[in-house]
């Protein structure tokens, strides 16, 4: 599919905007693009499967009870169903499987656990990808480079209060989102 | 703080705790209250699940996305038209519902949408309990045929009330048309007599239109095939309840001996004709053999089963009515051992039933059969790590018969505890002698291991806890053809 950007008669950005349709496509659309080009890595494949989540979620809007995390799942389910489809993933099992018997893990996750938690963790990869800046840097920080608030503090030069509260909100939002997401 | 505020757990705090950004003090006060609080332990767990994924995230760099994240214009025009589309379907949708509506209840309210419903639920219950109904069944219909005979009794015992001024209210029209008394006996009985036919028409109607689809000329054929099905059954119990928690062995009972005034609701069913030990074990094995190894303590009879296996000796492919209709009058053969409610059972059913009963059970397991052949089978490189590390396998008697499922924990040297699978089975109780036993493990791939060795009960302080002891002394793995191949036992002491 060509990239309809490129065409100068075609704005971007308003369109989206100005499309009224719905405060869920204003909030992630956006979002849900980086998240399905993260996993697809095209673009327009990404553009194809964000499209149909919306189809599918304007045509069960009043059905679904917590949008946001069924409109990731949904994008997600889409970009695994689309990579199998083109043979560009293997389904957990086939090589893994094969051996889980014979590796020490054996009884640490099983293949779907596995899968789950490749899951949650491109969806927290995505969640960072998509914080300002700032909000990343506090995390790198924190995880990363495992300095306690008062070290992020000198750093940053926020607050230690603030550091903590902004650490507080990402942790929380992001718990809430891989809960209602099934996640976690 | 109150109790309420207590039990309602503060995320800021603990996500300070699992970044061990909290005093000494507040780390105890946070465990504490994990301790107590299942709400604070749940929430504790929640967020450091999500920790931990943020902290593998953090690990690895991030990609930068250069490129607009937005849908092209063509895909925001399509998205709007489908918008548009879905507010006019809703429109559309509301005016149709309110014309559909009273078309719904009238449909609701029709017999025509319960009547069906009705006699398919009474068919599904006469055909799994047919015994219950058959007594004052057989009694009604052979009084009702007797005419006149104490009609007015059974008319009261068994005709609905609404169905009796119904059909009342009709006959008192009919006979003011014609000029005869209310009271008058001729019209009483010209009612009763309408009532009861009817009556009899729609009950034959009931059993007949969906009894007569799903009670089948039971045949040997059928009988063998439901034998199969129950030893199967009785198999699963034994897997399901081979380490289930000791409990007072019930007192084996017969069929005829069961106390008829149990809570269960299959005590009420007439009791079998059969024996169970007949019933659940077509082909007797050698006394002792099995009972070595498997102590039976059930109390509940299949008496419904039962009743239908006993017919197995008893005919080969004719109905017991075919057979009744070839002798000549005033013969009375084996059947006469059969009850009344047996034969009509019996006559009840359909052929097409019983060949798709009797084919039933061959094909799913010729398929099963073949799924498994069509696994190709290989020597598996760590077979050692099947019995080293904790997981399900199945267990079998030295005679190849399937207990079931077991868990087997993490094993030393040559030995490992196993543990049932699944929920025991009310009213039936298997236990597990000491003996010979073999474990089978299957990987995805369709390798097998086979284990062999000998299994103990074992005791704690508390006795013994349904937690057996395994003691490998052979193994092997399964070729494609099935074919046991040894492996080298010693392996698992290394």
């Amino acid at each position: 599919m060509p990239e309809q950007q490129d065409s100068p008669n075609l704005p971007d950005q308003p369109i989206g905007s100005e499309s009224q349709l719905g405060e869920w496509f204003e909030k992630l659309e956006k979002p849900l693009m980086i998240y399905a080009y993260q996993t697809l890595n095209d673009r327009d494949e990404a553009m194809d499967m964000v499209q149909e989540a919306f189809v599918r979620f304007f045509k069960e809007e009043e059905k679904v009870r917590e949008p946001k995390a069924w409109l990731y799942r949904t994008t997600r389910n889409l970009c695994i169903s689309h990579l199998r489809k083109h043979g560009r993933v293997q389904t957990i099992g086939e090589e893994e499987q094969m051996d889980f018997l014979d590796s020490s893990e054996r009884d640490e996750k099983s293949p779907a656990a596995q899968l789950e938690s490749k899951e949650a963790k491109g969806r927290v990869r995505h969640a960072l990808s998509i914080l300002p800046d700032d909000l990343r840097e506090l995390l790198h920080l924190k995880f990363e480079k495992k300095l306690s608030y008062k070290e992020i503090s000198v750093k940053s030069g926020l607050s230690v209060s603030n550091v903590g509260f902004k650490l507080h909100n990402v942790i929380k939002d992001l718990t809430i989102d891989m809960k209602t997401e099934g996640l976690t | 703080m109150s109790e309420k505020e207590l039990r309602k757990p503060d995320d800021g705090r603990l996500i300070d705790y699992l970044l061990n950004e909290s005093s000494p003090e507040e780390s105890l006060e946070i465990e504490r209250l994990c301790a107590e609080h299942s709400e604070w332990n749940d929430a504790k767990e929640n967020l450091g699940r999500t920790l931990g994924l943020l902290e593998d995230a953090c690990k690895q760099p991030f990609e930068k996305i250069e490129k607009d994240m937005s849908l092209d214009t063509d895909r925001i025009k399509n998205l709007k038209s489908i918008v548009e589309e879905n507010g006019e379907g809703e429109k559309k949708s509301e005016n149709y519902s309110l014309e559909a509506e009273p078309i719904q209840r009238k449909l609701l309210s029709s017999p025509i949408f319960w009547g069906p419903l009705a006699a398919a639920a009474c068919a599904a219950f006469l055909a799994g309990y047919p015994s219950l109904f058959d007594e004052p069944e057989s009694e009604e219909v052979s009084l009702t045929y007797e005419g006149d005979k104490d009609f007015d009794s059974i008319t009261k015992a068994n005709l609905q009330a609404a169905d009796l001024a119904q059909e009342s209210s009709e006959s008192k029209k009919s006979a003011d048309s014609v000029g005869i008394s209310q009271n008058s006996p001729v019209l009483k009985k010209v009612e009763v007599d309408k009532i009861m036919t009817d009556v009899d028409e729609q009950l034959i109607a009931l059993s007949s239109l969906e009894a007569e689809s799903i009670l089948s000329d039971r045949t040997r054929k059928e009988v063998v095939a439901l034998n199969d099905l129950i030893e199967a059954d009785a198999r699963e119990i034994k897997l399901a309840d081979a380490f289930s928690t000791p409990v007072p062995p019930a007192p084996l009972t017969s069929s005829k001996e069961k106390n008829p005034a149990s809570d269960s609701f299959l005590a009420a069913v007439p009791p079998a004709p059969m024996k169970n030990e007949q019933l659940l074990l077509p082909s007797p094995k050698p006394e002792g053999q099995a009972k070595s190894q498997i102590a039976y303590q059930s109390a509940t009879p299949p008496a419904i089963l039962g009743k239908e296996a006993e017919l197995g000796p008893i005919r080969e492919e004719e109905s017991v009515e075919e057979i009744l209709r070839s002798k000549p009058k005033g013969f009375e053969p084996e059947i006469e051992s059969l009850t009344a409610p047996e034969q009509k059972d019996l006559g009840l059913m359909s052929r097409s039933r019983k060949s798709a009963v009797a084919e039933k059970v061959p094909e799913s397991a010729l398929n099963f059969s073949s799924e498994i052949l069509a696994n190709r089978r290989a020597r598996p490189s760590s077979w050692t790590a099947y019995f080293r590390q904790p997981g399900p396998c199945l267990l079998f008697t030295e005679d190849g018969e399937a207990l079931g499922l077991v868990e087997s924990s993490q094993a030393v040297g040559n030995k490992c505890n196993l543990r049932r699978v699944r929920d025991i089975r009310q009213g039936k109780r298997f236990t597990l002698s000491p003996g010979a036993f073999q474990l089978r493990y299957t990987s995805p791939r369709g390798s097998v291991v086979i284990l062999s060795g000998a299994l103990d009960k074992k005791t704690s302080k508390r006795g013994f806890e349904g937690t057996y002891e395994f003691t490998a002394e052979k193994a092997w793995w399964l070729d494609q053809n099935e074919v046991r191949q040894a492996l080298p036992i010693e392996e698992l002491s290394r």
